[in-house]
């Protein structure tokens, strides 16, 4: 009986919700209405921690708001407790001006809030019809109604204008098809509030500009939008507002039209960052570590031939699925090659196995930190010495001696940690990398390949993990840096090297490099 | 949880709260609660059937779990790599009737247990190769040798159960005889767990079946050499299985075909319930020999108050259902004492910390994405895979 009187009053809700979304046609004067989303006061306490402290938010029809913050400033407890996912300590949440209480995800996306987390909440096995109307398949005696139900399907996913057959199975799709099915799967029911979790951190360049098309659609159409980002760009050009927390706090708000860049950074992290701007002098010397000459892999990457020195960071720059990161995998062994040479100090070698690379002193740094690069069920000092037990193939480990070697690299690095013993799942992402970091340097590689190194790290700890590459040029390590974020590039490189559809296009010096240049390679514009 | 305050009703509960104690403190959450959780065991049983405590009695629970312990610390090096081995039991059965063959044909004792032991790391082996080179899923390829393994022990004795005679004193040891005032078969099991915990705590290998089981892909991108620790995990699986069967050979001085039915499901169970993660990557060797313990010790209260053998079957599944059940709780509480606000697990996520879900389905529906076009299940190991071209 409950359930049926709260059923018809979301029902109620939801009519009413609609006849305003409607008739609300003049969005330059929506502030003056009641704010489709209205949070006051939301605190969370964790053991420990103060998640949130009284945050207040607002969003309005048609409007896109901004969630911004370092890594541990709360963003993630917000959108939880948005997604109905965590109930907040105290505060309260209305929508339309209605109080609700969210008490599980499910009431969250019956009032249509719906969240798109980074990891996306797909069944990869199902067609993407199925997964669009998951909640709701069409029925027809009682049994669905599959003809109608990909018709249905299909208008949403053109709404996305994605342009994907909704019979395709969801593993078949791209990443940045998958983010779209699961916009597709928010209007299907009727979300009013679409909140994305770091939606551009899996996107290469082409697929953000169509992210954005798609946001600004929906925005058009009345839907609010919160979306949380680390690249402040994106912020810029995207955002209607921002909001940015620290510590659990609401330390700034406004119009994006009124901050500029560098304010935002320094609400983010309470003190003035001297941007990425500091090109440190080089350490190159000219021992040539690394050489590859022609490697190829079949319908993947040809013709890739370039040189690593002693003390270099060669940038390696392009789109996603330019074939950067499949370059990178192939010199480490992890795939096959199909042609070429890798020269390590001038010898040849071949490198059959990510085990032959690390005995080599190769190192790798991989794009998905958490099920490729760290291992997030041991606590750091196992992680920090498994590379250096293989590649010595010692036969005995001891905690204490792993302990050791833990808490030198734990300061070198400024890694923060508040139990050693701690499963590394528990740490922020910076400092997950920074452990990963410090498992290459105590396997004393000579050359370190780094794929995207500070995807969804926050901006103090992505300076400190430029600190330590620079640190490790200084030691005389060669790095191959594989990024997607040209400032990134820019900063640390002394050589760019810039590919397009598995080839090298242009090799560049960092003092003759720019964005643009970079860019226009990137896409292939350019002649070299 | 109320572990704090325990209030408990009966000896089944009590039991429960010594296995969740025993996890509770390899997971560091305070040795205390073990030795709360002891008394109140303790205490229960006393009242209930106190004969459990005479010496004789706990000597015969300590020889009972022996088989089922030497099989389950084999079986935990196997599941912390993520894997299972289901073969366990039919490999004690071809290691009990070699042995009977052997020592039929005259031939000394220990060469009967060399036989064994390497019958069983063969076994392991091919189980091993399946699994690792030849990316079959560890259940379906432990699945295989378990019926073919049976098959090969029907047929070595043409189906009957082969007796043979022995007055070695050596023998006897590993069967019904003592050692220092224990049960021989009861210090092979605790000398075979003591170097199992020792494998697990100092050496590469035991690092290398850890870092397996929380990620194959990663560990293999730090150079560990994966399908050599597997083959070695199985190897030692299906070598301690081996030894299981001398020891049962020896105890009732007949190699018997049908031998060994379910003692997978025993090792499986007493490892689950020491706190080992069947998702991999979690767990460890004190927890499995209490888990051996714990289920000896239950089936012996049943039978000295009386419950009959069909119930306690009954029970005992009802335990180890409960077990995970408590030790899940502790470790979904952890989850909110994390220290770093960002990076509480949002609820989807949180399942990653219940012993048996540990591998969520998030990253696997990630692999799944990268590795789009291969159609794989999500349980092969499939580190040799390419990179699908995007």
């Amino acid at each position: 009986m409950k359930r049926f009187i709260r059923s018809g009053v979301e029902w109620g809700i939801r009519m009413l919700g609609n006849n305003l979304g409607t008739q609300t046609l003049d969005f330059q004067d929506v502030r003056a209405a009641k704010p489709l989303l209205e949070m006051r006061g939301i605190s969370k306490l964790y053991p420990g921690v103060q998640a949130l402290h009284n945050v207040d938010l607002e969003l309005h029809r048609g409007e896109v708001v901004a969630l911004i913050g370092e890594n541990g400033a709360g963003k993630s407890t917000l959108l939880q407790v948005l997604a109905g996912a965590t109930t907040p300590d105290a505060g309260e949440l209305r929508i339309d001006g209605e109080l609700v209480r969210l008490h599980s995800p499910a009431d969250a996306q019956k009032l249509g809030i719906a969240t798109v987390y980074q990891e996306f909440n797909l069944f990869q096995a199902l067609t993407v019809a199925e997964n669009v109307l998951f909640h709701n398949m069409p029925r027809r005696f009682g049994m669905i109604d599959w003809a109608r139900a990909r018709e249905l399907a299909q208008t949403y996913v053109d709404r996305v204008g994605a342009g994907i057959d909704v019979s395709r199975r969801v593993a078949e799709l791209s990443v940045a098809e998958q983010q779209m099915v699961e916009i597709a799967k928010a209007l299907a029911r009727d979300a009013r509030v679409l909140v994305l979790d770091e939606p551009t951190a899996v996107l290469g360049g082409s697929d953000v500009d169509e992210l954005f098309r798609i946001v600004r659609d929906l925005r058009a159409d009345g839907v609010g939008v919160i979306f949380v980002s680390h690249r402040l760009e994106e912020v810029f050009g995207l955002a209607d507002r921002f909001v940015v927390l620290k510590d659990g706090e609401l330390v700034g708000q406004g119009d994006v039209a009124d901050v500029d860049h560098d304010s935002l950074v320094s609400m983010m992290v309470g003190r003035e960052l001297d941007q990425a701007s500091h090109r440190v002098r080089s350490s190159v010397r000219d021992e040539v570590l690394l050489q590859v000459e022609g490697l190829r892999r079949d319908g993947v990457f040809e013709d890739i031939s370039f040189t690593v020195n002693s003390g270099e960071v060669v940038g390696l720059a392009g789109l996603r699925g330019a074939g950067r990161t499949e370059v990178a995998r192939a010199i480490f062994g992890a795939d096959q090659l199909d042609g070429g040479a890798v020269l390590l100090r001038g010898a040849p070698v071949r490198i059959g196995s990510p085990g032959r690379a690390v005995a080599l002193g190769i190192g790798l740094v991989p794009e998905e930190r958490k099920t490729q690069g760290i291992l997030t069920n041991l606590s750091a000092p196992p992680n920090i010495s498994l590379a250096r037990t293989a590649k010595t193939r010692s036969l005995l480990a001891f905690p204490r001696g792993e302990r050791s070697v833990a808490d030198r690299h734990i300061q070198n690095l400024g890694i923060r940690i508040p139990r050693v013993d701690q499963p590394t799942i528990q740490l922020s992402g910076g400092n997950q990398q920074k452990v990963v970091l410090a498992k290459w340097l105590e396997a004393d590689v000579s050359v370190l390949i780094l794929d995207e190194p500070t995807r969804g790290i926050d901006v103090g700890a992505k300076a400190e993990v430029y600190e330590t590459i620079r640190d490790l040029c200084a030691q005389g390590i060669g790095v191959l840096l594989i990024s997607s974020e040209l400032p990134e590039v820019l900063a640390l490189s002394d050589r760019i090297l810039v590919m397009y559809r598995g080839r090298i296009t242009a090799e560049l010096p960092a003092d003759q490099a720019s964005e643009e240049r970079i860019a226009s390679y990137a896409v292939g514009a350019a002649h070299a | 949880m109320r572990e704090t305050t325990p209030h408990s009703t009966g000896p089944l509960s009590a039991l429960i709260r010594l296995g969740s104690g025993l996890r509770a403190s390899s997971h560091k959450l305070g040795p205390w609660k073990l030795v709360a959780s002891a008394v109140i065991v303790v205490v229960t049983v006393v009242v209930f059937s106190p004969e459990f405590f005479q010496q004789r009695n706990l000597l015969n629970v300590s020889r009972q779990s022996s088989i089922v312990g030497v099989a389950a610390v084999g079986m935990t090096l196997v599941i912390l790599t993520g894997g299972i081995d289901l073969s366990v039991g039919s490999t004690l059965a071809v290691s009990a009737v070699v042995v009977a063959s052997v020592l039929n044909s005259g031939h000394p004792v220990w060469l009967a247990a060399v036989a064994a032991l390497g019958v069983g790391a063969v076994a392991g082996a091919v189980n091993g190769i399946g699994v690792a080179h030849l990316g079959i899923q560890p259940f379906v390829m432990t699945l295989a040798t378990m019926v073919a393994l049976r098959g090969v022990a029907l047929r070595i004795t043409d189906g009957g159960p082969r007796i043979f005679d022995s007055d070695s004193s050596l023998l006897d040891i590993f069967g019904s005889g003592e050692v220092l005032g224990l049960p021989g078969p009861f210090v092979v099991f605790l000398v075979l767990a003591a170097l199992g915990w020792f494998v697990l705590r100092y050496t590469a290998f035991g690092r290398y079946l850890f870092a397996i089981g929380g990620s194959t892909e990663a560990a293999r991108l730090s150079g560990v050499p994966i399908r050599t620790t597997l083959v070695g995990a199985y190897m030692v699986s299906g070598a301690l299985a081996g030894a299981a069967g001398f020891m049962t050979a020896a105890r009732l001085s007949v190699g018997d075909p049908s031998g060994g039915r379910l003692l997978e499901l025993d090792a499986i169970a007493a490892v689950v319930i020491g706190g080992t993660s069947l998702a991999g990557g979690v767990g460890g060797m004190l927890g499995t020999v209490a888990g051996a313990l714990l289920l000896a010790a239950v089936s012996n209260v049943l039978n000295l108050a009386g419950v009959s053998p069909f119930d306690q079957f009954i029970v005992k599944g009802a335990i180890i259902v409960a077990a995970v059940l408590v030790g899940a709780r502790a470790a979904k509480r952890k989850v909110g004492s994390s220290t770093d606000g960002d990076r509480v697990e949002p609820w989807w996520r949180t399942d990653r910390f219940r012993p048996d879900s540990q591998s969520s389905a998030t990253a696997d529906q990630r692999s799944q994405t990268e590795h789009s076009a291969s159609g794989r299940e999500k349980n092969t190991i499939n580190y040799d895979e390419k990179r699908e071209q995007q």
